[in-house]
């Protein structure tokens, strides 16, 4: 059985862990510092319609950017499914 | 009329979602995956998430200021503070999670590979688990807007 992962999945893996990190340090940032919350609404008119398409936008050019990467990497899913579930309970600790 | 329409709406979409979430992962644990229905239930879960986006989204940027002006000065204020605060960046993760799961479906052998499999499991099962937390956050903040608004009105 194939274990391999086509470069897609392994870039926007990368992407979707470090975007989800990238979404609690935007909040927090909006949160603590008006300057960047009034920025934001100022972006879209709506502080979370901004942030939306922030997340969004960083998710498809940095999944893009890290799946043409050159450097050929064997990563497994367990690499991946551990960066995602570890990234997910470092944002729930923050959060919460 | 129409804003209780698109807040009714969106918990329905969430909850035909999760079923559908629950419908892939039980997918992925059968012996001989279906990969059609992988791919379909996939891009499916991806398209609904973005659909309770636009809507949800679209009645808390249009339509919450007001409930958020009385729940704040309510004694359930924390259901704004702590359970609206937490959902409504909560639920980012969710939805590039669901963006997530399609590219991986359509990109992989899922019947032939078994870490695609895993890591469709794995995103499903969290994306499951965020929405359970999603949706009874909303029926917090629910709550605490009915409490609120009793309060103003000197009900309680």
């Amino acid at each position: 059985m194939n274990t391999q992962l086509d470069k897609y999945t392994l870039g926007f893996g990368i992407s979707a862990a470090i975007v989800i990190l990238f979404n609690t340090f935007l909040m927090i940032l909006k949160e603590e510092i008006p300057l960047v919350h009034k920025m934001m609404v100022a972006l879209s008119g709506h502080h979370w319609t901004s942030h939306g398409l922030i997340d969004i936008t960083l998710f498809i050019v940095l999944g893009f950017l890290f799946s043409s990467s050159s450097i050929k990497v064997n990563i497994s899913s367990l690499i991946i499914n551990s960066t995602i579930v570890g990234v997910i309970l470092i944002v729930a600790m923050i959060v919460i | 009329m129409f804003e209780n329409l698109l807040l009714l709406l969106h918990p329905a979409i969430a909850v035909i979602t999760m079923l559908l979430v629950v419908w892939l992962i039980v997918s992925l644990k059968c012996v001989n995956i279906n990969e059609r229905r992988v791919r379909i239930l996939s891009l499916s879960i991806a398209l609904m998430m973005v659909s309770i986006w636009l809507i949800a989204g679209y009645w808390y940027v249009v339509f919450y200021g007001i409930d958020k002006a009385v729940i704040v000065k309510s004694s359930w204020s924390f259901s704004h503070s702590f359970f609206m605060e937490t959902k409504e960046h909560i639920f980012f993760v969710v939805l590039i999670l669901s963006l997530y799961l399609p590219l991986v479906a359509f990109r992989n052998s899922i019947a032939n590979n078994i870490s695609a499999k895993k890591l469709l499991i794995t995103i499903g099962v969290i994306i499951l688990t965020l929405m359970l937390y999603i949706d009874a956050a909303g029926a917090i903040i629910s709550h605490g807007a009915e409490i609120a608004y009793m309060h103003k009105d000197g009900l309680v």
